[in-house]
């Protein structure tokens, strides 16, 4: 009887200090905020984030391809050093678009679908010359995924959702396709100085242009 | 002359390496004569990075980088929207997924650097961790964020002791993850655990523990 009334007190005790120390408000109320300045429509939402997932496949392609042009055997500091700061420069993009969704009063919810483990395209080139190749036709797959965007968020299109979305439009082809044109065209010439030499001088060719990419002089 | 260096080669271990050619040397000489071959030994691969173990394992320490590196930014992100709207937790959480990619760049041309190649595959399994909540609360964040970064300072003493203790002893990788990573580690689990027990007491024994988090994460903004 004795040893049953030790462990009533036990047991009440152990429910006392769970209630004093265990219990904290960690989560905030909802506040009701209204909604009709979330002005973004369902389809083109959506392309937004696909977004995001291909301009960090794109960094991780980067990635891979600066990963092979370290390598000892390879030796490629230059085009190494240029594609690890574009790997850089697409993660540097997807954040710029979940940064305009968050403007516009997306991303409130189901946020871990947003990103899901990207992984390079490839891991191993020949050369450079086909990994500059290789870059520029990317480039240009990200590019008509950005007009797609832009079609689609013109003209949503589905029943009482048409909303044509002027800002993002002028934002995507202000900001974003200028900077796929211009990388383009800098890839494009690349491969064509790069191309031209290899012709004759093949390993001397690359190994010379390695230097220049390294020590950052447009080429 | 070389019929007794060929006796003595033969006669030690050592000899054998060279003479069935595990040395550069051996293949460029074998390359440059008039039978020709193959040039396999030329490479950067010393010391623990003979082997694919330590390789492997740092293969996977970069891919753990880049997945914490995403991680980070969708808790960032999180704590970005407007319902949320703490542009604190926002910025701190962005500084972590900067400076773990950084590092996994960093890593990945260390293993260029010892010979190794890096495969973005290669991970340790975490399966039962998949499945993360990316919609937290403060604190609950702040804990998970202190977690993340025990799990890779604990990653980084794990390779450690196997190129001191465990396995073949490798200086210059030690040396390499003690100057990049250890003391960072420390640093930021420091802070990480003062920012979430000023939390916890900060909310303890309030119902309503909307103005502390306010006050907390303009603190946070500003110290950033
Ligand atoms: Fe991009
Ligand atoms: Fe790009």
């Amino acid at each position: 009887m004795f040893k049953l009334s030790l462990l009533f007190v036990a047991v009440a005790l152990f429910v006392a200090t769970q209630e004093a120390h265990g219990k904290m408000t960690c989560k905030l109320p909802q506040v009701q905020i209204p909604d009709d300045w979330i002005t973004m429509v369902d389809p083109c939402t959506k392309k937004m984030k696909e977004q995001v997932q291909e301009e960090l496949t794109a960094a991780m392609t980067y990635f891979a391809m600066g990963a092979h042009f370290s390598k000892d055997t390879v030796n490629r500091p230059g085009f190494a050093k240029i594609f690890f700061d574009s790997a850089s420069e697409e993660r540097d993009h997807a954040i710029k678009i979940i940064g305009y969704l968050l403007m516009r009063g997306g991303l409130t919810k189901d946020i871990s679908q947003l990103i899901r483990d990207p992984q390079p395209l490839s891991e191993a080139w020949a050369d450079g010359l086909s990994a500059l190749k290789d870059a520029l036709k990317l480039e240009a797959h990200v590019t008509r995924k950005i007009r797609d965007i832009a079609t689609t968020c013109e003209e949503p299109g589905r029943d009482g959702q048409d909303f044509n979305d002027y800002h993002l439009v002028d934002w995507l082809t202000g900001d974003f396709l200028t900077e796929q044109y211009e990388g383009q065209r800098d890839l494009a010439g690349k491969i064509s100085n790069l191309g031209k030499m290899l012709e004759a001088h093949g390993a001397l060719g690359e190994f010379l242009f390695d230097k220049k990419l390294l020590s950052g002089v447009s080429v | 002359m070389s019929i007794k260096l060929f006796a003595i080669c033969a006669t030690t271990i050592l000899c054998v390496g060279y003479v069935t050619g595990e040395y550069c040397y051996n293949d460029v000489v074998g390359a440059c004569s008039p039978v020709g071959g193959e040039v396999q030994n030329c490479n950067s691969r010393y010391g623990a990075f003979k082997g694919d173990e330590l390789l492997v394992n740092v293969q996977g320490y970069a891919n753990t980088h880049i997945l914490r590196s995403f991680q980070f930014l969708l808790m960032s992100s999180h704590f970005g929207n407007f319902e949320k709207n703490r542009g604190g937790f926002e910025k701190l959480y962005r500084q972590l997924s900067d400076k773990t990619w950084e590092q996994a760049i960093d890593l990945v041309k260390f293993i260029g650097k010892r010979g190794g190649h890096m495969n973005f595959r290669s991970r340790k399994d975490e399966k039962n961790e998949k499945q993360i909540d990316f919609e937290m609360y403060e604190l609950g964040s702040m804990a998970r964020a202190l977690d993340m970064q025990k799990g890779l300072a604990e990653e980084a003493n794990f390779i450690h002791a196997e190129v001191t203790r465990r396995k073949e002893h490798d200086p210059e990788v030690a040396s390499y993850l003690e100057n990049n990573f250890v003391h960072q580690h420390s640093e930021i689990i420091r802070k990480l655990s003062g920012h979430t027990n000023d939390l916890k007491h900060l909310i303890a024994n309030q119902p309503d523990p909307s103005l502390s988090l306010y006050l907390f994460d303009e603190y946070l903004q500003k110290s950033l």
